[in-house]
């Protein structure tokens, strides 16, 4: 058939699937794929092992599915009738393709597959008759917007003769069906690391694109994509679970990847489960991730440049400015020099400490990438509060060391040699955040590389990060390029204090994404007390105690968001409404009701002082349901029910007993009376 | 460096110029379209018309057992469950125990299995079908709130809202009629487990079927 007939075929046949109301499913128009037998031999001999291929001829636009089809469809079946004593292997499934069908990963093929199934010939086979091999075909073939079940019936008749011989046609395209299988490889070592993101790692070094094809459906989930990176000593992918996330048992299945000269191959493996291998992991794949030695220069100059760039991020120019305009202030010309060269080590310390830590996590088997350090909510809230700080400093709410003088050496305590290493150890800090989105692409093609590479590309990044201040350090020249001192330098310094504020609040809405508005809370919070702490410290060592108090206070009571520690408040609310209410106490269940609202500080205390995890235990103890009725917004039924209750606001603590009467709750809780409430009234 | 690192190098730029505060946004943006939830958590609201034009929400239904059902007529898998009867016979056994039983069609106009309120109404007769109500969601978006991925894709919600079943309707992921012989149907047996008051033994399968035709 043509290829513009078979498309106008198709066409008709997906337009009469529309136009058919398909009460049947025999309805649907002429078939998708063409079914057809073949022998690898022309005539068989009793006994021999021979090979029969289905061979699928699908329709543009059409695909049918492998052993596993991913998420939707189902692989071909074949149900054999043979002559008695033949005997037919299981498919031997070829490696499929990803197909992308309505946004959902398909696992089958296109356009032609041959599917080989091997085929044993009766020893006591009777020569000069034929052996009829007939198969029921069912098969499902689906195209972007529809799915259609096909069935048919092929065969086939092979003469039976005292020496069998190959088909000339059928022989060699069989032989190189079966030759192109994918091929169990026992000598690559593969883990499956089990947990919310299982990890397949495998020890295959110069591999790249990996994509893992699974056996079982139930282990992956197919509208995620896979996320591979690689390491000195293979590769390593992050598979999105299934509804039996894979990590207890061995996972078996074909990985695809591309080897170093760029050929792909497809390989049957076996993970076993255990940790995940070393030196398999990094950053995301770049197109073309091994390095040559040009793209590593290129890699080297990229970074240098991108260091040079950092120093008018927002993050780091006002830290550098203030140690720029040092010099306005008059530093002498040999001390300049000696700051300087620990400026510049102060820079180049921390670019390799961070590029260390780095490689140690990766060697660890964490998947990172640039930037991995602001996943943690402690150092986001960290490095917020430091911009909020150095801004503070900035506007002239505080100044450690005293006059305006020594404004250069005021962002490191100790001032001198010490103080300029420092001082460029903090501009490395504070570029992180604004290296992470602007530097990612540059930064990822290195990780990928081994460890001496990644020291060396952060080393050109560090470099280029010094240079510019560590040069108007050695050039007197450049030095008078800074205008005289004056009163200049103080505004400069309240400006240039806005930035580091706009950095922080950035900070503050990456929290809120972390952690949500507990941590931002909790950040706010201890902000406000730091800020205190800073502002009265200059008064007298009274003054200074209290601030430090109160900052002490402060971060012990709202720490626990932001390095992750969630008070294991297991305390599972559902919404409130009257109906629910009657509902559970009709089912002669405890009820606890908490009227709050997100503004209401009163509320929110209670919940953190009296909600504690043995409260929780007492709630489940005693099957006492908790309501929550949440006032945050403009809510008729509760401020209904707040009044009724004699209420203009929350909080409000109901509890209705499993018999008895409501019981008003005081408005400030404690565990003890909560679980005397709980525990004491269920009983 | 591939087209979407330059993008967000030059999104990251220019959010870093305007005043650092957005770049951000460079690492957080993105994500399927589709979401998924979590078995136990509670169920995504929704607020979609159904065949009849009025406007159905999870809330009304609160204190009840919800069967959710995607569904495309014109899909095989959903065929071999209605030209059975497999599908109706368990739509009026849920019905008849007091659960609510939800169509939702997600098939975007021009798409297959995409139906306007008559058009669902008369798909229900003809099948002899008996759900509480047909939710017509032709944007997609309570489908994608759910993580709906094929039809059928079976959800069951409890009186308390949250999720206690999501998948398939059974374990036998064909679209063969005579597959029917002999499955276990996990949403019968979820609402025996329901009614009975036990945790749900079988509480999330792998869907099975044609994908949901979004648009």
């Amino acid at each position: 058939m043509r290829p513009g007939m078979r498309t106008l075929i198709s066409l008709m046949a997906v337009m009469f699937a529309a136009l058919v109301a398909p009460a049947d499913a025999q309805l649907f128009g002429p078939r998708r794929v063409e079914v057809s037998l073949h022998a690898s031999r022309a005539a068989i001999a009793p006994g021999e092992t021979f090979t029969v291929v289905l061979r699928q001829r699908i329709a543009e636009h059409w695909h049918t599915y492998w052993r596993n089809p991913g998420a939707a469809g189902e692989p071909a079946e074949l149900t054999w009738s043979l002559p008695p004593g033949f005997a037919a292997g299981q498919i031997q499934w070829p490696a499929p393709r990803a197909i992308l069908a309505a946004g959902l990963v398909n696992y089958g093929y296109e356009n032609e597959v041959l599917l080989p199934v091997e085929m044993r010939v009766s020893p006591s086979a009777q020569h000069g008759a034929s052996a009829q091999f007939t198969a029921d075909v069912y098969l499902v073939v689906c195209s972007e917007d529809t799915c259609i079940p096909e069935e048919s019936t092929v065969s086939l008749s092979i003469p039976i003769v005292a020496q069998g011989r190959d088909d000339p046609e059928w022989a060699p395209r069989i032989a190189a069906a079966l030759a192109a299988l994918p091929r169990r490889d026992e000598s690559v070592t593969a883990r499956i690391t089990g947990g919310p993101a299982p990890v397949l790692s495998v020890a295959l070094p110069g591999a790249r694109d990996p994509y893992f094809f699974a056996f079982e459906r139930d282990a992956l989930d197919y509208d995620e994509d896979q996320r591979a990176s690689s390491g000195a000593e293979g590769f390593s992918i992050v598979l999105p679970p299934g509804v039996e996330p894979p990590g207890q048992a061995p996972l078996s299945g074909l990985l695809a990847y591309t080897d170093a000269d760029g050929a792909r191959h497809v390989l049957e493996i076996s993970a076993t489960p255990g940790p995940v291998l070393p030196n398999t992991s990094g950053v995301e794949y770049a197109e073309g991730a091994s390095l040559d030695a040009a793209s590593m220069v290129a890699a080297v100059v990229l970074a240098f440049l991108g260091g040079l760039i950092l120093n008018i991020m927002p993050c780091v120019l006002p830290v550098l400015s203030v140690k720029a305009l040092a010099f306005a202030g008059g530093a002498q010309a040999g001390e300049a020099r000696k700051h300087g060269v620990f400026y510049f080590a102060g820079v180049m310390a921390t670019f390799l400490a961070l590029a260390g830590l780095l490689i140690a996590l990766r060697g660890a088997g964490e998947a990172v990438g640039w930037g991995f350090q602001l996943q943690a909510p402690g150092v986001t809230a960290a490095l917020a509060l430091l911009f909020f700080v150095v801004g503070l400093n900035l506007a002239g709410v505080f100044h450690i060391g005293g006059s305006a003088q020594n404004a250069g050496a005021s962002l490191t305590a100790s001032g001198g040699a010490a103080g300029a290493f420092f001082t460029g150890a903090l501009a490395v800090v504070a570029a992180t955040p604004c290296t992470a989105p602007f530097m990612a692409g540059a930064i990822g093609v290195a990780i990928t590389q081994s460890t001496a590479t990644t020291l060396l590309i952060f080393a050109a990044l560090g470099l280029g990060f010094a240079l510019p201040l560590t040069a108007l350090h050695f050039v007197p020249g450049l030095q008078r390029l800074i205008p005289k001192p004056g009163a200049w330098m103080e505004r400069a310094r309240n400006v240039l204090a806005f930035p580091m504020f706009a950095a922080a609040v950035w900070l503050a809405w990456v929290l809120a994404e972390q952690t949500g508005p507990r941590g931002v809370l909790a950040l706010l919070a201890i902000a406000a007390a730091l800020a205190f702490a800073l502002f009265v410290a200059r008064w007298s060592r009274i003054w200074l105690a209290a601030g430090a108090l109160v900052f002490a206070l402060t971060g012990a009571a709202f720490w626990r968001p932001l390095l992750g520690v969630e008070a294991q408040a297991a305390l599972i609310a559902e919404p409130w409404s009257e109906a629910r209410v009657t509902q559970l106490r009709n089912e002669g269940r405890g009820v606890f009701v908490n009227f709050t609202a997100a503004w209401c500080v009163t509320c929110k205390v209670n919940e953190a002082a009296a909600f504690t995890p043995r409260v929780a235990a007492a709630f489940a103890e005693e099957n006492v349901a908790y309501l929550v009725a949440d006032w945050t917004n403009r809510d008729d039924a509760i401020a209904a029910a707040l009044t009724q209750h004699g209420r203009a606001g929350v909080p409000l603590y109901l509890f209705y007993p499993p018999d008895g009467e409501p019981q008003v709750l005081p408005q400030l809780l404690s565990e003890g009376l909560m679980l005397e409430t709980i525990e004491g009234d269920a009983e | 460096m591939t087209g979407a690192t330059k993008r967000n190098l030059v999104l990251g730029i220019g959010a870093v110029l305007v005043a650092g505060a957005l770049g951000a946004a460079v690492l957080f943006n993105g994500g399927p379209a589709l979401a998924s939830i979590e078995t136990g958590a509670q169920a995504p609201a929704f607020s979609v018309r159904d065949a009849n034009g009025a406007t159905r929400t999870l809330e009304e239904f609160r204190g009840r057992t919800v069967v959710l059902e995607w569904t495309n007529y014109g899909c095989p898998y959903v065929r071999k469950h209605y030209d059975s009867g497999n599908m109706q016979a368990l739509q009026r056994e849920a019905t008849a125990d007091g659960a609510v039983w939800l169509q939702v069609i997600s098939s975007a106009p021009g798409e297959q299995g995409h139906l306007d309120g008559p058009g669902a109404l008369a798909r229900v007769q003809t099948d002899n079908a008996a759900p509480t109500a047909t939710l017509l969601d032709p944007t997609g978006v309570m489908g994608r709130a759910y993580g709906a991925r094929n039809t059928p894709h079976m959800f069951i919600i409890g009186g308390d809202g949250r999720v206690l079943y999501q998948g398939a309707i059974d374990d036998r992921p064909s679209a063969r009629p005579s597959s029917l012989e002999g499955a276990h149907n996990y949403v019968r047996a979820a609402l025996a487990d329901i009614e009975a008051g036990r945790p749900v033994q079988i509480a999330e399968t792998t869907p099975y079927g044609c994908s949901v035709k979004y648009g």
